[in-house]
């Protein structure tokens, strides 16, 4: 039975109910599940972002991407945990310290290999992926491990929203840090060079453009969106080494919005999340993460550009 | 006939030796090392099917575990419900694996690269939920409790099973090694070389896509069906993305080029020397990492590529020698 503050709030937001115990319309189950679903789905979209932008610069699949989200929320522990540090003094160490492993990793164990193939350089981000989880679990063993609420003091509620505060202030961290990268590849000459190694690899070399340190921006960048999103996300993924699961669903995000469209991932991961939560919700909850799947093999076989993507010409 | 035997000696000699080994192995080791020789055939079936599929037809997939998973499933259902003879229902087992990577060549036409290996990645998340979930057929977390096979007179554990493993194993490395040398296998290798060309060839793309993929499955899945009766118990997570990548350690260090000794090689290697250290299981992950990694920076050819790089170079000396004294 709903409480009768419920349903003043109920009232207060324009619905009209006559009766004390408040029953759901399917309406307002299906807005509650859409807005759920949203919330999921601004972290996958988060999550792809950091997808299309290595695979735009370097033209690799990266598969530790869900790894970095780990970096951030272990390190954020560690420094919390073990230096003392204040939260947000660990949340900025732990984001550089994530861009600083990424770009490590991928310069000493990936770019090597770039020459050769790039399907070895595929297989070798999951071989680095299998060795962080490991060296995670080694360090911190395998159980969950309780994240600091980082928002704790400044709770965020809308009415009727069914959201709680810290997915809220979830939304608000991603809302502000994707702004905050679509700033820098605007204005910034950094952003502009990135572009243009996105674009074509070799004429901006041509121009003068450090390609390899290009690359290693774009790691490092992914890195740096990686920890944002396991930090802010950190109570909707349960901190685990096996908390790199994420990376598949951003994976679907950015393939479902066109796997070289920035806008296509966050628009991707939204509908993923929707979708998801629509179809765990009305058709069958353990057959979630399989609609996932299914989504991604059909927006590959049906319209690979995805959502928002631009068609690639494959020439001979 | 004679001319023919007589062509292919040491192969043959080669041949003869090695089958009398595994023949006279489980005699010479104990119970224990058997059943590793065991897992070894049943994860080398394995990694031939992957290797037939990546290294001979160059086409990417990340989905090799969900083919063992449906193998080892299937095989073990249709013994245990419906009484199906144990030999039989591992082939069957194999065969449905090969039916459903079948259409996975499709998509295959139309993306390549990292794009397949996320759908085959997707495709075998999605089996391991089916595995999971369809808990009235396949008692999902539960764990499916696997029956000892029988064959003929003999009850399908210790001597008897390793028997029945190596059987496959021998039959089908042998059928491998034609596949290889064939139509097929050269078609295979065209199309990995240069699609467009091979397809400028004649050489219909959707067939032999489609066919390396069904191959490719039908191994894979009687290495699976084959590991269900080794091992008794079968979980819905032994067949996630841990197990793919167990399959391409053996492929890629072993040797991506070279079918079957590669696979066999990588396989025996990888299976051995966990048990030989004796350290429990959580090391495999971090050594499959690794393994992958160094051999992808320094051994491209795994070690069957790196020896043939040996022989090679000794041979280049040699010949330097005759030709220029010294």
């Amino acid at each position: 039975m709903a409480s009768q503050s419920e349903c003043h709030r109920r009232e207060g937001f324009g619905a009209s109910f006559r009766i004390m115990t408040w029953v759901p319309s399917a309406m307002t189950i299906l807005f509650d599940v859409v807005i759920t679903g949203i919330g999921a789905g601004v972290l996958y979209g988060l999550v792809g972002l950091a997808f299309v932008l290595v695979l735009k610069t370097t033209n690799v699949v990266n598969f530790f991407q869900g790894d970095t989200c780990a970096f951030g929320a272990y390190f954020t522990v560690i420094f919390v945990a073990k230096l003392g540090a204040s939260l947000p003094v660990a949340v900025l160490a732990a984001i550089l310290s994530s861009v600083g492993v990424t770009i490590l990793l991928e310069l000493v164990g990936l770019r090597p290999m770039y020459k050769i193939s790039i399907i070895q350089v595929v297989i070798g981000t999951v071989a680095l992926s299998m060795i962080m989880r490991y060296l995670i679990r080694l360090y911190w063993g395998p159980q969950v491990v309780p994240f600091p609420d980082l928002f704790q003091d400044i709770p965020l509620n809308i009415p009727g929203i069914p959201l709680g505060s810290a997915t809220l202030w979830m939304m608000i961290l991603v809302g502000l840090s994707v702004s905050g990268f679509g700033i820098f590849f605007r204005y910034t000459r950094w952003g502009l060079a990135l572009r243009a190694c996105c674009q074509d690899r070799q004429s901006a070399s041509l121009m003068g453009i450090h390609v390899g340190g290009m690359m290693s921006l774009a790691w490092g960048l992914s890195g740096a969106i990686g920890a944002i999103a396991g930090i802010a996300g950190a109570h909707m993924l349960s901190v685990s080494p096996e908390m790199g699961i994420i990376g598949l669903k951003g994976f679907v995000a950015s393939i479902l919005g066109g796997a070289n469209s920035i806008p296509g991932a966050l628009l991707g991961g939204l509908v993923l999340g929707v979708i998801e939560n629509l179809s765990g919700f009305y058709i069958s909850f353990a057959f979630r993460d399989l609609i996932a799947f299914i989504i991604m093999i059909l927006v590959l076989l049906v319209k690979p550009s995805g959502l928002l993507g631009k068609q690639v010409v494959r020439k001979v | 006939m004679l001319k023919w035997l007589a062509h292919r000696k040491g192969a043959i000699g080669i041949s003869v030796v090695l089958l009398a080994l595994l023949f006279l192995y489980p005699k010479m080791v104990g119970r224990y090392w058997s059943f590793v020789l065991i897992l070894a055939g049943c994860y080398f079936l394995g990694a031939l099917g992957y290797n037939i599929l990546i290294g001979l037809a160059g086409q990417v997939s990340f989905g090799q575990a969900a083919f063992f998973g449906i193998g080892a499933y299937a095989s073990s259902i249709l013994i245990l419900r419906l009484g199906v003879p144990t030999w039989m229902a591992v082939l069957i087992g194999g065969l449905l694996a090969g039916v459903i990577a079948y259409p996975i060549g499709i998509p295959a036409l139309k993306i390549s690269g990292h794009y397949l290996a996320l759908v085959t990645l997707a495709f075998s998340e999605g089996i391991v939920v089916i595995l999971r979930e369809w808990v009235s057929m396949t008692e999902g977390p539960y764990g499916l409790k696997v029956p000892t096979g029988t064959f003929g007179p003999w009850a399908l554990k210790g001597e008897p099973l390793y028997y029945f493993v190596m059987a496959f194993v021998v039959i089908l490395a042998f059928t491998a090694y034609n596949i290889d040398g064939s139509r097929i296998g050269r078609a295979f290798k065209a199309i990995r070389d240069g699609e467009v060309a091979a397809s400028s060839l004649g050489i219909n793309l959707l067939n032999y896509k489609t066919m390396a993929f069904a191959i490719s499955g039908f191994y894979t899945g009687v290495g699976g069906a084959l590991m269900a009766l080794a091992s008794g118990c079968l979980m819905p997570w032994d067949f996630d993305f841990r197990l793919t990548i167990a399959l391409l350690a053996m492929v890629v260090v072993g040797g991506l080029r070279s079918t079957i000794l590669g696979s066999a090689l990588g396989a025996l290697l990888l299976t051995y020397f966990p048990e030989w250290t004796g350290k429990m299981l959580e090391v495999k992950e971090l050594m499959y990492g690794l393994l992958l990694l160094v051999c992808f920076l320094f051994l491209r050819g795994g070690i069957v590529g790196g020896l043939k790089a040996v022989e090679n170079r000794v041979r280049s000396l040699k010949f330097g020698a005759e030709r220029f004294g010294k």
